[in-house]
């Protein structure tokens, strides 16, 4: 399949994401919605925790409903993905409670840590350097791959077990004005905003980026997706791409009010913020929608800042969050 | 101690409907890669992401909110050095009454702060226990304020015990039981809900070896205080007292101890795995299993985690 042959992107409909919601309760945690408790002078801002999901990150969402909507016949013939760690161990985590055999294409340079808790988890690895996996990415396609791909992102059912998330944010907080998440492929913006926008169009959802990889900023600044040239490398490595691809901006554009960038060392102050206050660990992806929170440029809320996941290294998060 | 002057189911569901409105129901947290060091699966109760970061809570506001109108009028008071001065404070505040906390000089900043963020009157002492009982009986007779002990009070050990009503809800029939113990508040309202409802379900406290008061005085079947504590779990170092030490030598199975570089390797194993803040305190319990004190192999094992208040400055490791 190239990348013309994909199916066209379709709007995923409310009754999809409650039907997503059902599928995967037995698999997910109905994750808490805590306060940040920061006094007064402040947004008030709840965080959904979804770093405490079994994976440590919401791709277990998305991966649990593509996995049960496999039939039968593709069952047996498994599932692939593509992934540097969190849809990874999503797909694999899913796959092994489905007891369907799961492959990872997976970047090379990888962490260690997130290789062995794949291969732990009953994943067997194919090693590439990034510009394969990115090339497999965009064209859903890899050499020896069998079984159905499970897209990190680029997925009508991965994105709608996402959106379930929307669900419990109103559910929780139904005061909510705006929610923010972070934007790396655009899957979790795409599921959680078509949920929130079918369920209460007036609540703002807001895209994070980091200064040092802000492509989505870029394109909703233009109006039509863009790559971003100054790309830089940083602890931020689950948001932030290189660029928005096509048919992920025609999932965001519809349910995206705006983009929000950040500079690294508020995001490291957000993790340092998060540990204190609320004796949680996110990593740099989790915690770029709280630092955006904290500008005060989406509102004094009440806000929804969305910790996507904590899955880093606990040397280099308290090297981060130190003086 | 007789049996039938204990603590009982009732008194914690009685709690539990008193506090509902002022606590949280705290999620339990698993984790395949923790669950495959101990091969068992292991189920955390997280009060660590209770309001004030801990447990105490729990019975303060069960303690506050059981007071009549003319008791609670005058307001409250307590010594702490830690979770349970604020959760006194935060309770007092929702009744509308004064706080009054006595908190020993040198006290970690972030808990005094803390204490005087939730409207808590602070009133500092020598660091004795002798000292901090002194103050606080001199505000009491000055002020006509209720004392809420810290652990030594039904309605505090009642309010703790809804932790472990929650986690039973919460998880499939449980094996085991494991929580820290201190000066035995949690564990007396624990132990008691566990084998009231699930009476198969072995209950074992764990505590620092640096302060194994409770493990002593299980084994002698009385109470041995504590004269000198020396751990890094600082919500843990307090004595027994005696009605705590009835319910632990009724309703708990056995006492483990830990050492110091285990509770370390604890919580940092907590903090990778589950990827939440736990203090010392909180990661005494899956010590034991780390260090092999309790075994767990093939079990299905509650935990309570206590609390995560922790100086971010001055981490263990």
């Amino acid at each position: 399949m190239s990348v013309a042959t994909l199916p066209p992107v379709r709007p995923i409909s409310l009754a999809e994401i409650e039907a997503a919601r059902e599928r995967i309760a037995g698999t997910i945690l109905r994750t808490p919605l805590v306060k940040l408790e920061l006094g007064p002078g402040f947004p008030d801002i709840r965080l959904k925790l979804e770093n405490l999901q079994p994976i440590n990150a919401y791709k277990l969402r998305g991966a649990a409903n593509a996995v049960a909507l496999l039939s039968d016949a593709e069952r047996g013939k498994g599932v692939w993905t593509i992934s540097a760690g969190n849809a990874g161990q999503g797909v694999a985590y899913a796959a092994r409670k489905a007891g369907v055999p799961c492959k990872v294409v997976v970047i090379e340079t990888a962490p260690t840590a997130k290789l062995e808790r794949m291969r732990a988890l009953g994943a067997e690895l194919v090693m590439v350097p990034f510009d394969v996996a990115w090339k497999a990415l965009e064209t859903h396609e890899f050499e020896g791959m069998a079984g159905t791909l499970v897209h990190p992102f680029d997925d009508h059912n991965f994105i709608a077990g996402h959106g379930s998330m929307g669900l419990e944010i109103l559910e929780d907080a139904p005061d909510t004005v705006a929610v923010i998440g972070a934007v790396g492929g655009g899957g979790l913006l795409a599921g959680v905003g078509t949920a929130i926008k079918a369920m209460k169009p007036s609540v703002k959802v807001y895209g994070a980026e980091p200064a040092t990889a802000a492509p989505f900023a870029l394109s909703f600044a233009a109006g039509e997706p863009r790559e971003f040239p100054a790309w830089e490398a940083s602890f931020v490595d689950g948001a932030g791409g290189r660029s928005v691809i096509p048919r992920m901006w025609e999932r965001m554009k519809p349910v995206v009010d705006g983009a929000l960038v950040v500079s690294l060392d508020q995001t490291r102050q957000a993790m340092r913020l998060m540990a204190e206050k609320s004796r949680v660990i996110a990593e740099g992806a989790g915690a770029l929608s709280v630092a955006a929170a904290l500008t005060g440029e989406a509102g004094q809320g009440p806000i929804v800042a969305i910790v996507s996941g904590g899955n880093l290294d606990l040397a280099k998060f308290c090297e981060l969050i130190g003086d | 101690m007789a049996n039938d002057t204990l603590l009982t189911l009732a008194d914690i569901q009685a709690a539990r409907a008193r506090i509902a409105a002022y606590v949280k129901r705290t999620p339990v947290l698993t984790s395949d890669v923790l669950d495959a060091a101990a091969d068992a699966r292991l189920f955390f109760k997280c009060e660590n992401l209770q309001h004030i970061g801990a447990f105490k809570a729990r019975g303060a506001a069960n303690a506050v909110f059981s007071l009549s109108d003319a008791e609670a009028k005058k307001g409250v008071a307590t010594h702490s050095s830690g979770n349970h001065g604020s959760a006194v404070a935060r309770a007092a505040a929702l009744r509308g009454v004064p706080a009054y906390i006595v908190m020993p000089e040198g006290v970690a900043k972030p808990k005094a702060e803390q204490v005087e963020r939730l409207g808590g009157r602070i009133t500092y002492c020598e660091p004795t226990l002798a000292a901090r009982e002194a103050a606080t009986a001199k505000i009491v007779a000055r002020t006509g304020a209720a004392m809420v002990h810290p652990y030594d009070n039904r309605k505090v050990m009642a309010g703790q015990g809804t932790a472990a009503l929650e986690l039973l809800e919460d998880t499939p029939p449980l094996d085991l039981v494991l929580c820290p113990i201190g000066g035995g508040g949690l564990i007396s309202g624990a132990a008691t809900a566990v084998k009231a409802l699930s009476p198969a379900t072995r209950f074992i406290g764990v505590e620092p070896a640096g302060a194994d008061d409770a493990a002593r005085s299980f084994e002698a079947h009385r109470l041995i205080p504590l004269t000198h504590a020396d751990t890094m779990a600082d919500g843990l170092r307090a004595s027994l007292s005696p009605d705590t030490f009835a319910h632990i030598a009724a309703r708990v199975d056995a006492i483990a101890t830990v050492s110091e570089p285990g509770i370390a390797a604890a919580m940092r194993a907590l903090w990778e795995g589950l990827k939440i803040v736990v203090e010392p305190s909180a990661a005494v319990p899956y010590a034991a299993i780390r260090e092999g004190k309790v075994e767990v192999r093939g079990l299905k094992v509650g935990i309570v985690l206590t609390g995560g208040n922790v100086d971010l400055d001055k981490l263990p490791w």
